[in-house]
């Protein structure tokens, strides 16, 4: 027993004097950041600035006893647009600057961003609204049962998160090392304090039963005194504790004790806007809602889910934005069979689409009466085309032909009088975002997400985001298909020895080494025919000249021999 | 309890005391090399390998579709660009003439697209179409 009470004592005083040096060595943790003391002439806090002095895409870089409670970003939405030497940033720059780069506690981006993602992503929260839908995991479709129940789960994963927490199986973890010391603290002097309980209460058992021998009262004897020894030494190092973390670290192992006899509650740390904040942008996919926007400076952001009417698909779905605030947004149309006539009409993709290299026109889509298609008839209308080639080019305009999660804000400035204009927005910016929050961090737009882009022009509807971004563009795909199958309408896959592609086809090309082994893939959007060897496509994540470039939108000429094409999907009904 | 066990168990306390001190010192240095956690471009796409294979598999079956992914092509004496031809269906490729000379873009042309790999036999089996030079 002597050495249980030498060991917790030996622990507590290294516990103690490791906090001491920690605390000592990351002044900034605590106190950052706080929007009153931003900076008037560099728009951030002094201390990040501490922290965020890296150039490029390093960003900041927290020291390694940091990382785990700090993360670097760029922020697009930074107030200030003038650099070190009061020269005005462009705002298409902004993103990119040092004085962008900023540092926040990651225990946000832990709680909402990683542990409770996988009920945050717009596909998996559709999961979780639509019984039938498949299980992440499983694959397996879930029950109302197991909807309840993950629901349940996110319910607990949100409020840890609020409570400045990260949610593990086990509970609620406190992630901010004081918090998670005191925790440890308390229920280590409360289990002392109980074995030191019941040490004196089975030393009395044994005076009791000792029947007088000389010998086992002496033990018995000894033993208690150890054990009330013990206690007061637990007792001890708690006021030792208590009296180093007030002066120290911040905190009183005491109050907790107040607490449950005030029966009063300190007030829940302020869940500060975490990075998901910044670039999400509520909402609608027409069948599901789901928020993620929020003002960076706005208290008390944490995740809220949606409320939507299932009843309607056409009609309004009220949701909850982050910050609580509740919201009427009307859902896109469903697509019609019919095609959709625009707002009003769009010149023939004529021009020149950029990178400019050459003009491009659309082949015809519909062939003429009477004409078998080989693959079957494409739900895809000239006017669709048409729309989808103007975004394009339009998009690369303003984008400067790259596309980076760090500056979304080119896509919102494509102004163009096209059908469902702002849902193809809000599907690029939301995928990005989402494989921005991946694990891969990919901060650059891709293939598949473009591709979805075109589909919601097609159906008005979003296409989600990626669950995974382990696979390849076909596998990938296979959601999409999932998702859009749920509409009666399907991507057919057609080899491309059947017959050339049709305009508002993807293209699917696979990917291999020298020595046969699968890549990632590629897939395109047909934006028309050249004659039957021949086709253009415009693309993301693949450049012009044969070169990958993360992020850049394209055209290219593609030769249906080809060995890496394999063959089109295409948009139809169900049979 | 033993004084010197008593003794034995400050003394050793403190020594840990002071070690884990130390420790955690040496350890949490400020300028501790930093675990890099920004893989932002990890991007999965097309490797450059298979777009290689491509580009090879265009040069050789069809130059006109090599070509027309090489533009837009801005050399010093002209400039080259494609457009689709609905009635030909075929690409048509355009040279904007920077020097005075015609024959000397007409050379410049034929060196550049030799340059680019391509034979004379598939030069002579693409659509060029010459503007005029620029006076």
């Amino acid at each position: 027993m002597k050495k249980y009470i030498l060991i917790a004592l030996l622990v507590f005083s290294i516990g103690c004097t490791l906090t001491y040096t920690v605390e000592a060595q990351t002044p900034t943790v605590t106190s950052l950041p706080q929007s009153n003391s931003i900076s008037t002439t560099t728009g951030r806090n002094p201390a990040e600035s501490m922290l965020c002095g890296a150039t490029g895409q390093a960003c900041c870089q927290p020291k390694w006893y940091q990382w785990f409670s700090k993360e670097c970003f760029f922020d697009k939405d930074e107030p200030t647009k003038y650099d070190k030497n009061g020269i005005r940033i462009p705002e298409g720059d902004m993103s990119r600057t040092p004085d962008s780069c900023r540092c926040k506690p990651r225990v946000q981006v832990y709680g909402a961003d990683n542990l409770c993602s996988r009920y945050f992503t717009p596909s998996n929260y559709s999961r979780i609204v639509e019984p039938g839908i498949l299980d992440p995991d499983t694959n397996a479709i879930l029950t109302q049962d197991q909807i309840d129940r993950i629901n349940g789960e996110l319910d607990s994963c949100l409020k840890c998160v609020q409570s400045n927490g990260f949610y593990t199986a086990i509970g609620c973890m406190p992630f901010e090392i004081n918090s998670l010391i005191k925790g440890i603290i308390i229920i280590g002097l409360f289990a002392a304090g109980i074995l030191s309980l019941l040490c004196i209460i089975f030393g009395a058992i044994k005076i009791q039963t000792s029947k007088g021998d000389a010998t086992k009262v002496s033990k018995a004897q000894e033993s208690i005194r150890s054990c009330i020894l013990g206690l007061i030494l637990i007792i001890f190092s708690a006021f030792i504790v208590n009296v180093l973390g007030s002066g120290l670290l911040g905190f009183s192992i005491v109050e907790p004790f107040k607490q449950v006899l005030d029966n009063s509650k300190n007030p829940k740390p302020v869940l500060e806007c975490d990075r998901q904040c910044i670039y999400s942008e509520q909402q609608d996919t027409g069948v599901k809602c789901y928020t993620g926007a929020c003002p960076e400076n706005e208290p008390n952001c944490g995740m809220t889910k949606g409320k939507p009417d299932k009843n309607s698909l056409n009609g309004g779905c009220k949701f909850a934005d982050s910050c609580g605030n509740f919201k009427e947004v009307a859902c896109p149309a469903m697509p019609s069979l019919t095609p959709q006539p625009s707002p009003a009409p769009t010149p023939p993709p004529t021009g020149t689409i950029t990178p400019p290299p050459g003009t491009i026109t659309p082949g015809p889509t519909t062939p003429g009466p009477g004409t078998p298609i080989p693959g079957g008839p494409s739900l895809v209308t000239d006017q669709m085309i048409a729309d989808a080639v103007l975004f394009h080019r339009e998009l690369a305009k303003s984008c400067g032909n790259e596309l980076h999660v760090f500056d979304m804000s080119c896509v919102d400035k494509v102004n163009i009088p096209i059908a469902n204009l702002d849902v193809i927005k809000a599907q690029i910016k939301n995928e990005m975002s989402a494989l921005y929050k991946s694990p891969k961090k990919i901060s650059d737009l891709q293939c598949l997400g473009y591709i979805k882009a075109f589909m919601s022009l097609y159906t008005g509807h979003g296409g989600g985001s990626w669950p995974s971004t382990n696979g390849t563009a076909a596998s990938l795909l296979e959601p999409l298909i999932i998702t859009y199958s749920g509409l009666q309408y399907e991507l057919a896959f057609i080899n491309k020895n059947v017959a050339p592609p049709l305009p508002g086809d993807f293209a699917k090309f696979r990917d291999y080494d020298a020595k046969g082994n699968p890549g990632d893939g590629h897939i395109a959007f047909v934006n028309g025919t050249i004659n039957g060897a021949q086709f253009t496509v415009l693309q993301a994540n693949l450049g012009a000249k044969y070169t990958t470039c993360n992020g850049c939108i394209s055209a290219m000429v593609v030769e249906r021999s080809n060995p890496l094409l394999t063959g089109y999907y295409r948009w139809q009904k169900k049979p | 309890m033993n004084t010197k066990l008593k003794i034995g168990i400050i003394l050793g306390s403190v020594v840990l005391v002071i070690i884990g001190g130390v420790v955690a010192y040496v350890m949490l240095k400020p300028d501790q090399p930093v675990k890099q956690v920004n893989p932002i471009n990890n991007s999965p796409a097309m490797s450059q390998e298979s777009l290689d294979r491509m580009k090879e598999f265009d040069r050789i079956n069809s130059p006109t579709t090599y070509l027309a992914n090489l533009l837009p092509a801005d050399e010093a004496t002209f400039k080259m660009t494609y457009t689709i031809d609905p009635v030909r269906k075929a690409l048509v490729f355009t040279v904007e003439p920077k020097a005075l000379s015609l024959q000397q873009v007409q050379e410049d042309v034929q060196k550049w697209l030799l340059g680019i790999g391509l034979s004379e036999a598939q030069i002579d089996s693409l659509i060029i179409e010459y503007g005029s030079p620029i006076n």
